[in-house]
């Protein structure tokens, strides 16, 4: 395949699956989430195809199909791009380690859910207090487990 | 990927148990004995399922709808073992059957990791954390109803469901073949001798005292290509919304 695709079209296709948030968290983007692994423009028979290479958190995450139609939506609506070949890697292993900093803070802000530390604690997004308990390891999706605070009371979830 | 046709088999047969345990796993979704367990027991279902589609994926061509061929094969093309196609109505069979499972399932994605192949082995990886909430779950759960006038119940679900565990250990027809090319290193039967030492400390740890006939069901799965007597109907249940049109996009 021939590679005669300039490094701005590339910079466009990154900046284009950036703006897909993940379908759980409104403003936080899949990018920052840690899950955009691989980005590459080839010349196609028809012209220039994006194939994106994307990580899911936990297999069996049911929102990945829908991430998937909505990188290839942004992509696609690149006047630059003709199509946009979506695939879901076999590896690596997603972590929490794959996290920017931009998705911690929104995270712990807006959605009250926060990482551990590498000490293993856990801090209240609301208060503060590292009086933190896991009450389940299982939450309202595969990649969060809920627990709670006991200084302020206030349930909290941990992306695991 | 291109697999030789006994690797295809060593994977479809991981895959085909992957998806239908995942999917009976699905059938307590509501009916958990409490909301924790109901999201828990959800949670591991989808992970099962996900690794289902993850092996699938490994040996379908890009040509091959997912979905149909997850669904609607004729009922001698799967390689799912007897277990996994187990219709368990009761809460201790079920909960029995996710720690044999899966104690004897993250034996398999072990195997597995080790491969050459980069995509099984990093399938693997991937699964292998997972897993180590599935067992997590599984420890928690069975150590806390051990000593509860529940443990009868339990031993008799373990009484029964054992030896019907031991047919995940049943390898495909061409096993040797996929050893022989150095796919997986580690025997079905090798992997086998470690679950029984596994489950038989668990028991042990647990202080659930049972015993069980070892005979199983490996001579009657015929290397995986006989179906249970319940498969025609779970089957017929799993195709029961793609059949209304098979032509549709969900």
């Amino acid at each position: 395949m021939s590679t005669l695709v300039s490094t701005a079209l590339v910079d466009q296709v990154r900046a284009a699956v950036a703006s897909v948030d993940d379908p759980e968290y409104p403003d936080v983007s899949i990018a920052d989430l840690g899950l955009v692994e691989s980005i590459d423009v080839e010349a196609g028979p028809d012209g220039p195809v994006a194939v994106v290479g994307l990580i899911p958190t936990f297999s069996g995450c049911p929102a990945l199909d829908m991430i998937a139609t909505d990188v290839e939506r942004a992509v696609t609506a690149l006047t630059d791009v003709h199509e946009c070949d979506v695939r879901w890697l076999p590896g690596p292993v997603w972590s929490t380690d794959r996290l920017t900093g931009t998705a911690r803070a929104t995270l712990a802000d807006d959605y009250t859910v926060v990482l551990r530390r590498k000490d293993g604690g856990l801090r209240c997004p609301v208060c503060g207090s590292d009086d933190v308990d896991v009450q389940s390891q299982a939450g309202p999706t595969r990649c969060r487990a809920v627990a709670w605070c006991a200084a302020c009371r206030n349930p909290v979830e941990v992306m695991r | 990927m291109t697999y030789s046709p006994a690797v295809r088999d060593h994977l479809l047969a991981f895959a085909d148990d992957e998806h239908l345990v995942g999917a009976r796993h699905t059938s307590w979704i509501g009916l958990g004995p409490f909301l924790e367990e109901d999201l828990a027991f959800c949670s591991i279902a989808q992970d099962e399922l996900g690794h289902g589609i993850g092996l699938y994926g490994l040996i379908l061509d890009d040509d091959v709808e997912l979905d149909a061929f997850a669904l609607l094969r004729p009922a001698e093309d799967y390689r799912s073992c007897w277990l996994a196609e187990l219709e368990c109505t009761d809460w201790n069979d079920s909960l029995v059957r996710h720690w044999l499972y899966d104690r004897a399932e993250a034996l398999r994605w072990e195997a597995l990791a080790a491969s050459p192949d980069p995509a099984a082995a990093s399938l693997a990886l991937r699964a292998q954390r997972e897993e180590s909430f599935h067992l997590a779950h599984a420890e928690q759960f069975m150590s806390r109803i051990a000593g509860t006038d529940s443990t009868g119940r339990i031993a008799d679900s373990v009484r029964r469901l054992a030896p019907i565990a031991a047919g995940i250990w049943d390898p495909t027809a061409t096993e040797d073949d996929v050893l022989a090319e150095g796919f997986v290193t580690t025997s079905s039967a090798q992997l086998a001798a470690r679950w029984n030492d596994l489950i038989r400390a668990d028991l042990a740890r647990w202080g659930i005292d049972v015993d069980w006939d070892d005979a199983g069901v490996v001579g009657a799965q015929q290397h995986r290509t006989q179906r249970s007597d319940g498969f025609a109907a779970f089957h017929a249940d799993l195709q029961r919304v793609l059949a209304v049109d098979t032509s549709a996009t969900w």
